[in-house]
């Protein structure tokens, strides 16, 4: 292990910069696993640890007193960690997303309405394996990794004051899905039925970080149809294990 | 259990503890109180150990009925406190007691109440904190109609007083800071600017506080990142957005300053249009 940046961010917390690696399901499993020991060394002291894109935010239950102190520990269990044990398989998803033009007027309004380019999209992007990163901005927001260059899209000059539940939206590299409906400034590109946060269940999220969604296109009526039987049991995605190349 | 029975909610009213901690890996915000400095006040004058459930109350405060005996303490922006018809002093505790009707008035000046129930607000525990924020909880703010049960206590009861409580915040139109992370990607010319301009305060709620002044517009793409209360960010049309308790848990703008604890709970009680300075600390 290299020695890694720590700084501060308030009297609480705590940044160690991580690596920019490439974005593979072995990367992201080997940074998570690395989070969670990390957890493990510092538990008496911290709250959590909560990883996104290239860092490591350490949460205090108290003010930290002797920065250097903690800087030392840190870098001394930086040392000694090794990178063992790593899963080789994760969990694949299959999205139910609608593409109807209700939830595609951001495509068109980008493609000046010319509606091949927003179906060649859409086909291109159905195509696409993204990888759930972490989670993030609001609660069971995950950032999917992976889009390839011609499907990123940048974020709008105007943020939308109501983006509804259940949105799929592109913001630069990422793609992400609106877990309940709230102000947000990235392109919005289809909507799944799926409910992507449960507060009431012991784990409110189905997908873990590592994890992979694939999208499976459905109509406006399968879309209404899946709202409605939501209401009355929470419908699990479909998913199948899968191999993480190194 | 006897419960608060409320008549009017007043402007915007929630139920607070000290927050919602260990769920942001699932970008879960913390929530708790805004000005954490009279939310810890309220809980020490009447005998709390700190992560009570209480009230926290915007601009124009609440009227409840009561259907049993309480301890309260009420303190935060300067307002009317009436307990029938008798005015009751602030930062000190007092009973109400079965079909008791308290009001609070308008904030003459500050934005925040906080009234503290001995023993806490008993409303439902959602991923391990009372503090209201929808989706988590059912409701994001108290409705009128609504009913919150509090554990009932008499002042006889209350032996564990604090002899030393805080002192009130005073307002202050400098606020502590310190660099951000991403302090350092901005031109000496623009830093300088940051630290000698009187920012407004522009619109603000318990995610956020918009602070207006006259920085460039800047184009920083980068990738999200964690933030906490009381984080400057630079947006690209040049205001700085300074995240409060309800505030998503990342975010990918530039996170320049970061308000000191006593600054940021001086910061959750100033009004649209009043005027701030910054002042850096190392």
């Amino acid at each position: 292990m290299i020695q890694k940046n720590i700084q501060p961010l308030d009297a609480k917390t705590i940044i160690v910069d991580y690596s920019n690696d490439r974005i593979t399901h072995r990367n992201i499993q080997k940074q998570w696993l690395f989070k969670l020991a990390l957890q493990e060394y510092l538990s008496d002291q911290i709250d959590e640890i909560v990883l996104t894109s290239n860092a490591l935010t350490l949460f205090f239950k108290a003010p930290i007193k002797d920065l250097n102190q903690i800087r030392e520990k840190i870098q001394k269990w930086l040392h000694l960690y090794s990178e063992k044990h790593q899963s080789l398989t994760y969990t694949k998803w299959q999205i139910p997303v609608c593409f109807d033009q209700e939830f595609t007027s951001d495509l068109s309004d980008y493609f000046n309405g010319d509606s091949s380019k927003v179906a060649e999209y859409i086909t291109s992007f159905l195509e696409q394996e993204l990888i759930v990163h972490h989670y993030g901005f609001l609660p069971g927001f995950c950032y999917l990794s992976g889009l390839p260059k011609e499907l990123q899209l940048p974020r709008k000059e105007l943020p939308l004051l109501k983006v509804p539940s259940g949105t799929l939206a592109i913001g630069g590299t990422y793609a992400g899905i609106y877990p309940q409906e709230s102000p947000g400034g990235w392109h919005l590109i289809g909507r799944t039925p799926l409910d992507m946060f449960n507060p009431l269940l012991a784990t409110p999220t189905f997908a873990n970080p590592g994890d992979s969604f694939v999208f499976e296109s459905i109509t406006k009526k399968e879309y209404l149809k899946l709202i409605a039987a939501n209401k009355i049991n929470n419908i699990h995605p479909k998913k199948t294990l899968a191999y993480a190349q190194p | 259990m006897p419960n608060l029975s409320i008549i009017d909610p007043g402007f915007y009213s929630s139920v607070q503890d000290m927050g919602r901690f260990g769920h942001r890996s699932l970008g879960v915000p913390i929530s708790g109180p805004m000005d954490h400095w009279s939310f810890k006040l309220a809980q020490q004058l009447v005998g709390n150990l700190g992560n009570e459930a209480l009230l926290e109350c915007t601009l124009n405060g609440p009227k409840i009925l009561f259907s049993g005996k309480a301890c309260l303490a009420i303190t935060g922006a300067p307002t009317s406190i009436l307990l029938n018809d008798k005015e009751i002093p602030m930062n000190q505790i007092f009973q109400c007691d079965l079909g008791d009707l308290l009001q609070l008035g308008n904030c003459e000046e500050g934005m925040r109440n906080y009234i503290a129930f001995k023993g806490g607000l008993q409303t439902p525990s959602f991923m391990g904190s009372r503090s209201y924020y929808y989706p988590i909880t059912p409701q994001f703010k108290v409705n009128k109609g609504d009913k919150i049960s509090f554990l009932e206590t008499s002042l006889e009861q209350v032996e564990t007083l604090n002899k030393n409580p805080l002192k009130a915040t005073d307002s202050n139109s400098i606020l502590e800071v310190s660099p951000g992370p991403e302090w350092k990607i901005l031109s000496k010319q623009v830093q300088r600017l940051i630290l000698k301009e009187t920012f407004n305060v522009g619109t603000n709620d318990r995610m956020g506080y918009h602070l207006l002044g006259k920085l460039p517009k800047n184009d920083f793409q980068l990738p999200s990142s964690c933030v906490v209360p009381g984080v400057f960010q630079l947006t690209p049309n040049g205001t700085l957005l300074v995240t409060m308790a309800d505030a998503q848990t990342t975010g990918g703008y530039p996170r320049v300053l970061v308000l000191n604890s006593k600054s940021l709970a001086v910061l959750a009680q100033k009004r649209v249009g009043e005027k701030i300075q910054l002042k850096f600390i190392l």
